[in-house]
């Protein structure tokens, strides 16, 4: 069974992981860059060395304390991958790329349909308008308010 | 001073600043009083708007909706038992109970009123204080400012969660963060991966759409949670000002704790509201009122809220350190549109920071003038169905966020930070410090390399200086301290 301690254990692994990452990419990622530079205040890697060691230290910390806290101070954790989060991040997702390919007012009217549709609303008239005119009037205050130059897509 | 804030008041007396202060105090009621739409989202998602104008339009039109924002969230709060903004929660207690036995309009004028009152206390504080902070803070040099922002950290990490420690690792996370793009002081790139979008850095403002809005959004559907009624209506029986005066007492100790706790770095309007909310129910005559629809307990709860307001203003005019995640927004504005707050900040914009404080002033009876019409019309803005409003404002969000540079590849920021601020609230790793901390790194990285260039690499020089000495040892102590009361609390219970 999933519990906090899992999580909290998984947690702490990973931002060690990500740490150690950061620390083995700084020979490539920064000109010039080494671990020895930590004694270098000067160079362009000193801080990112820094930072990315008190990460992995952080993280030990909190694996220790994972580690040494007792399980019968559990709370049943909320779960983390639930169905409308799956949902919701699938529709996002899929909304920034359509934004590439259909432009931003195309790929917003579809976004607000679907997701209205996902949150249970069935009021179609009210839906589609919502769609159309949300749409619309964020065009109309970016681009002719503001001058921002939206996205556009194969359609529009 | 009375000179400079005369000037302050000649300068914002011109149609576009008073509109746009007038704009943004209903734009952010009406944010606020949107059960979902918190008020760091709301001036997270309009501050791209402000790019696109002058300061003395932008900055009162931020303002204004901050302000709008943490009062409107007491009428949901009230009427629907659902607080607009995390601010509200205390309000809701006794707020609820007043609508529920038919005090509707009483329990939102109280509301109102003492956010009024707290945010004048406040203001008044914050003119006098902000000056004072600045000419001790032109005393800083580099170890000192490197103390203070890591003192700043390691508060806003120790409070802003439930677990100092992932309040730091997200800190951290922060800073890591922030170092992506060029060096500040070589112009050498660091963990670029060769994309070009990368070499201007993470840009904050669509990063902090993404972890403060979208989750919002996707909580909400996880909730499924269509609309909920309002109960009492606008009748029922007014405030009168004796009974409004009558509540002086609990007005100035919880505008007073307010104003306190809100230029601390870390704490916010959040914690404001409850600390005075709990020490109000102690030292209240009627104690037993508390909970069951004491008018005192709403008093206490929103002038503490709102007092914190212009109080967190504070160390961010003074020393340019965003002591919340809205004032960090708010820095972020200031820093586009070239004001930078710090101790020079008075010498260099003397007159705009009076202008700053008229504002504030100008914007709080604009919110006295338009709560009051807030309270016969939004009360039933909660029933608007999530399924028409959220993904509205899902929209405005990705507008919002390419609108700050143009850029595609912010809006695949904001993706990526709702995605990922969802998993950090379940797993309770607060979002407040990372934001915060990808703001400073940048000035945390001078700071640390100047004060070791300057002492060749010792880093004795941190301890040799009083101020960075006396910070360190604070935030030994705080460090400490926080990790003591956690290891003592399941002992306790």
């Amino acid at each position: 069974m999933e519990t906090a301690r899992l999580r909290d254990g998984a947690l702490a692994l990973i931002g060690i992981g990500v740490g150690i990452g950061a620390l083995l990419l700084v020979p490539s990622q920064i000109p010039g860059g080494s671990l020895a530079d930590i004694s270098e205040p000067s160079s362009s890697s000193f801080f990112p060395i820094v930072v990315a060691s008190a990460l992995v230290l952080c993280c030990g910390v909190l694996l220790t304390e994972t580690i040494l806290r007792p399980d019968n101070m559990e709370e049943a954790p909320p779960p983390l991958l639930t169905h409308g989060y799956i949902q919701a991040s699938v529709l996002l997702t899929a909304y920034v790329f359509l934004i590439a390919w259909l432009g931003m007012m195309v790929a917003s009217g579809l976004m607000i349909a679907s997701l209205s549709y996902a949150f249970g609303y069935r009021n179609w008239p009210y839906m589609i308008a919502t769609a159309v005119l949300i749409p619309l009037g964020i065009w109309f205050v970016f681009r002719k308010l503001l001058y921002v130059v939206f996205p556009s897509g194969v359609l529009f | 001073m009375l000179d400079n804030l005369i000037q302050g008041f000649m300068m914002m007396a011109n149609v576009g600043t008073l509109a746009a202060a007038a704009v943004g105090v209903i734009a952010g009621i009406i944010t606020g009083a949107i059960p979902g739409l918190t008020a760091t989202m709301a001036i997270a998602v309009l501050v791209p708007f402000t790019f696109f104008v002058s300061p003395i339009i932008g900055i009162p039109f931020l303002l204004g909706v901050f302000k709008g924002a943490i009062y409107g969230g007491s009428i949901p709060a009230i009427t629907l038992n659902t607080p607009g903004t995390a601010a509200a929660a205390a309000t809701t207690i006794d707020g609820h109970a007043l609508a529920q036995k038919g005090q509707t309009r009483r329990a939102l004028e109280m509301a109102l009123y003492a956010c009024v009152f707290g945010d004048l206390f406040a203001t008044i504080i914050l003119i006098f204080a902000a000056q004072m902070l600045a000419q001790f803070a032109l005393k800083f040099s580099s170890p000192d400012f490197t103390m203070l922002l890591l003192f700043s950290l390691t508060m806003i990490a120790a409070v802003g969660g439930k677990s100092m420690v992932k309040g730091l690792i997200a800190a951290v996370t922060g800073g890591l963060i922030g170092v992506i793009g060029l060096d500040p002081m070589s112009g050498a790139s660091r963990f670029t991966f060769g994309v070009s979008d990368m070499m201007g850095g993470i840009s904050l403002i669509p990063l902090l759409i993404g972890m403060f809005a979208l989750p919002e959004v996707i909580m909400q559907l996880e909730r499924k949670q269509k609309t909920i009624s309002p109960v009492g209506g606008s009748a029922g029986p007014r405030l009168s000002a004796k009974e409004f005066f009558s509540h002086w007492r609990t007005l100035c100790r919880s505008s007073s704790i307010g104003a306190f706790i809100g230029a601390l770095p870390g704490m916010g309007a959040e914690i404001a509201c409850w600390i005075a909310y709990g020490i109000s129910s102690k030292r209240s005559k009627k104690p037993q009122e508390y909970g069951n629809g004491s008018i005192e307990g709403v008093a206490a709860a929103e002038s503490a809220a709102n007092a914190s307001c212009p109080a967190c203003l504070v160390p961010m005019l003074a020393f340019a350190i965003p002591g919340d995640t809205v004032t960090a927004i708010l820095l972020g504005a200031f820093m586009a549109h070239n004001i930078n707050p710090g101790p020079l900040l008075f010498q260099q914009h003397g007159e705009l920071i009076y202008s700053l404080f008229a504002v504030l002033i100008v914007s709080n009876l604009m919110l006295l003038l338009f709560g009051r019409v807030a309270i016969r019309w939004l009360r039933n803005i909660g029933v608007v169905p999530n399924g028409l409003l959220l993904p509205s404002v899902i929209a405005l969000c990705f507008a919002g966020s390419f609108a700050v540079n143009s850029s595609y590849f912010d809006m695949v920021l904001t993706l990526i930070g709702g995605i990922l601020g969802v998993l950090m609230r379940k797993l309770n790793v607060p979002v407040a410090p990372l934001i915060i901390s990808l703001l400073l790194a940048p000035s945390l990285e001078q700071n640390i390399r100047q004060s070791l260039a300057f002492s060749d690499g010792s880093f004795s020089i941190f301890i040799s200086r009083p101020i960075s000495a006396v910070l360190l040892v604070l935030t030994v102590v705080s460090i400490a301290g926080f990790a003591w009361s956690r290891m003592r609390a399941p002992r306790i219970a």
